[in-house]
C-alpha cells in the first residue's frame, strides 16, 4: 500500500506568525522579527526587561497547565480524538464519516477542522457524540456579525441535512 | 492569547512549554520554548 506523505503542520508557529501579522497591521509592530530559541538568547534579548529577569529565567507557570494539553491525550477533555492518520484508507474513512464542524452561514461541513477556522468574525457549530448522546456546541468569535441575508437558522439547515 | 509573563516573586519568567511574542518599539521577538509537546507541533 502506498503511504501518503503526512503534512507537517506546526500549530504554534502558525498561530505565532498570524499574531505577529496582526501586531504589524494594527499595533504598529516592527517589520523586524527575530526568532530566539530557548537557551540560545543573546544578552540583548534579556536587556528588554532591564532588571526584571534573573536566573533561572525559565519556569512552568502552574496557572497555565490547562493551556498546555498534550493534544494526543486530549480525548477525555473534549470528547474529540486528535490523531495522525497513517495511511490513505484511514484518512478516507474519516473523510466519509459524519460531519462534525460547520462554519456559519454554510451548511457544508468541514471534514478536517483546523485552528485557523477560529477567526474573530466566525461562528462555528461543532457536533459531538459523547456516551451515545449528541451535543452541539457553538463557538462565536468576538467580531461575529450575523449575515442579514440568512433568513433560516443555519443550525436548522445543518440539522435538516445531516441529522434527520 | 495576550497574557503577562509568569511573575515568579518579582521577576519575569518564560514558560518553555510555549512560544512567546515580545513586541518592543524597534523589533518583534518570537521566543520558542524547548518543552513544547511534540504531538502539538506536528498534528
Amino acid at each position: 500500500m502506498k503511504k501518503k506523505k503526512l503534512k507537517i503542520f506546526n500549530r504554534y508557529e502558525k498561530a505565532a506568525a498570524d499574531h505577529i501579522k496582526r501586531l504589524q497591521q494594527y499595533e504598529r509592530g516592527s517589520k523586524d522579527v527575530f526568532t530566539v530559541k530557548c537557551g540560545e538568547e543573546p544578552e540583548e534579548f534579556w536587556k528588554i526587561w532591564e532588571d526584571a529577569t534573573s536566573e533561572p529565567r525559565y519556569a512552568h507557570n502552574v496557572n497555565w497547565n490547562s493551556w498546555f494539553i498534550e493534544l494526543s491525550k486530549a480525548k477525555d477533555v473534549t470528547g474529540i480524538t486528535y490523531k495522525r492518520y497513517s495511511d490513505e484508507n484511514e484518512e478516507d474513512e474519516i473523510r466519509n464519516s459524519r460531519p462534525h464542524f460547520f462554519v456559519y452561514p454554510s451548511n457544508e461541513p468541514i471534514r478536517f477542522f483546523e485552528f485557523e477556522e477560529l477567526s474573530p468574525e466566525t461562528l462555528i457549530y461543532a457536533f459531538i457524540m459523547k456516551n451515545k448522546q449528541k451535543y452541539c456546541y457553538a463557538w462565536k468569535g468576538e467580531e461575529f456579525v450575523p449575515d442579514s441575508d440568512v433568513t433560516q437558522s443555519p443550525i436548522g439547515l445543518v440539522l435538516i441535512n445531516f441529522f434527520k | 492569547m495576550d497574557e503577562q509573563f509568569y511573575q515568579a516573586k518579582k521577576h519575569v519568567k518564560l514558560d518553555p512549554r510555549t512560544i512567546f511574542i515580545i513586541q518592543t518599539e524597534k523589533a518583534i521577538f518570537k521566543w520558542i520554548g524547548d518543552k513544547i509537546y511534540e504531538s502539538n507541533l506536528a498534528a
